[in-house]
């Protein structure tokens, strides 16, 4: 497995994994850095294919030193050796219709499918979190049934609304915020992703995993969501 | 107890040091845009430089002193005038009393101005910092950017910054950035690239000639700070404090902590190349121009 390891700003290192990447070797390196003392008070932001690592302005950097120690712990890593355990599972309520997901009669169009079927295409797949960003608790789950890999939209929507679950490529998510955004959505979820003041309700994590659970419309209303 | 906006205003924030936690969850960094020009408001003042500082992008707004203030004024020149039209240049300290309405008027030299007070601005801390990006207001709804509470100074001083490190009213043709990410899958032997009109926190729209990517397809990838993004052969973003924490578009490298005060006290319109620092040169160029305002 080839590792590059390189400096990109005066305070943060790239670490990108070259070839054969799989999430669990991404995982297992951001475990044994996130588990290292020297990394304890940086900022470690892990996606895909690779890891950043920044030291916020404390007087004991040098790059120097960031570099050696980075390089130590890439240079020892051997991800097949890792036993990661059973990855945590989250599940979480979801209301799969039209009036939330208004893409849902495109894609079952698209694929010649019932939205039954299309629903239960979504929601009987177990989802590995691969990262998170884009917005505060927003989690990039992968990977979808071949029936929702569409393009991003062209047209951006302005106002995608919080608890929306939609589906871009081979990936789906749901939205934390209310954000522009342009994935298809095809349902909503009842439960706020984020508490007042930052907390966020699921302890989405990378390597962790997700399962949408259908609900029904009256029980997405007994849960708090809102339809419009 | 207060500095109060007459009315509330999208450029204007509290800023600190940004935060040190929370973007491995999606959250953005925050922190000044012009971290110079944020460290001299606080070095000016005596304050410690992780003290809060008020940030005013392009002015255009009153406010109202209800205390006596040791402030600071440093960045841009966003033409601040009290309401008796004494006019406050920046890079120097003043003594204000209270009931002082400072009104702003727009931008004659530079872009992002800051106001330091001796002491600091108070506000609750969330993710260990005052900053909390505009699209991040819904999940801090305590948040009030419209009044920033201060203790009253009783003592008055007179600190200016020295002309050599003044550096908002020169004219930068060349901007350091350090390259990496994607920078040798860019066809490219000049670079010309211009301030376009768009700008808030989360990033600087430059119009782009000359670039061409040669590179595959992306995965999204953690976002440093003042990265170059390259959204197409005519368009580049450099992605500032409030950005999100993960993006696939190819980026040409990251601007230097100095190439990104310079860059966002830019006039739209104004041309310029990128010139390529090591990173010794990077970190050099920290300390030397940054970190000494302890």
């Amino acid at each position: 497995m080839k590792i590059e390891v390189s400096q990109i700003s005066e305070f943060s290192f790239l670490i990108k994994f070259k070839k054969n990447v799989t999430l669990k070797s991404v995982t297992s390196l951001w475990k044994k850095i996130t588990s290292d003392p020297f990394f304890s008070n940086r900022i470690i932001i892990p996606s895909y294919d690779s890891i950043m690592i920044e030291s916020p302005f404390y007087s004991d950097y040098t790059p120097q030193k960031f570099e050696s120690k980075i390089l130590s712990i890439v240079n020892s890593f051997e991800p097949e050796t890792i036993d990661e355990g059973t990855p945590l599972l989250i599940e979480i309520p979801v209301y799969y219709a039209e009036e939330v997901g208004s893409d849902l009669p495109l894609i079952a169009n698209a694929r010649k499918k019932t939205i039954d079927e299309v629903i239960k295409a979504h929601s009987e797949k177990i989802y590995d979190i691969y990262c998170l960003g884009f917005l505060p608790g927003f989690a990039y789950l992968g990977k979808t049934d071949p029936l929702f890999h569409f393009p991003r939209k062209e047209k951006v929507e302005s106002d995608v609304i919080a608890g929306t679950l939609a589906v871009a490529e081979d990936q789906t998510a749901i939205y934390s915020l209310n954000s522009p955004g342009g994935w298809h959505q095809i349902g909503r979820t009842p439960i706020e992703l984020l508490e007042k003041d930052g907390e966020l309700i699921y302890p989405f994590s990378i390597g962790s995993q997700v399962k949408f659970n259908p609900i029904t419309r009256e029980e997405f209303i007994s849960l708090g969501g809102v339809l419009e | 107890m207060s500095l109060i906006l007459s009315s509330s205003h999208p450029g204007i924030s509290l800023q600190d040091l940004g935060r040190k936690k929370g973007r491995e969850l999606g959250y953005s960094k925050g922190g000044p845009l012009d971290e110079l020009s944020y460290r001299w408001a606080n070095y000016l003042l005596g304050n410690p430089s992780t003290t809060p500082v008020l940030e005013i992008i392009l002015g255009g707004v009153e406010m109202e002193l209800t205390l006596d203030a040791h402030l600071s004024l440093t960045g841009a020149d966003l033409a601040i005038e009290t309401s008796k039209g004494v006019p406050l240049t920046p890079g120097k300290t003043w003594f204000l009393p209270k009931g002082t309405i400072l009104i702003s008027k727009g931008p004659r030299v530079g872009q992002v101005a800051y106001i330091g007070i001796e002491g600091g601005f108070k506000r609750q801390t969330y993710l260990q910092s005052v900053s909390v990006p505009k699209r991040e207001r819904s999940i801090f709804p305590r948040v009030n950017e419209s009044l920033f509470e201060y203790t009253e100074s009783t003592r008055s001083g007179s600190k200016m910054i020295p002309d050599e490190f003044r550096f908002v009213e020169r004219q930068f043709d060349r901007v350091p950035y350090f390259p990496g990410y994607q920078n040798n899958d860019f066809a490219s032997e000049r670079i010309e690239l211009s301030k376009e009109e768009r700008f808030d926190r989360m990033g600087a729209y430059l119009s782009a000639k000359g670039l061409h990517y040669k590179g595959e397809g992306l995965s999204s990838e953690p976002i440093a700070i003042g990265s170059l993004q390259v959204v197409n052969p005519k368009k580049v973003i450099a992605l500032l404090n409030d950005c999100q924490t993960v993006g696939g578009y190819p980026k040409l490298g990251v601007l230097s902590a100095f190439g990104k005060s310079v860059l966002v006290q830019m006039k739209p319109g104004k041309k310029f190349r990128l010139e390529a620092i090591s990173p010794k040169e990077a970190f050099d160029n920290y300390w030397s121009n940054l970190a000494f305002l302890t």
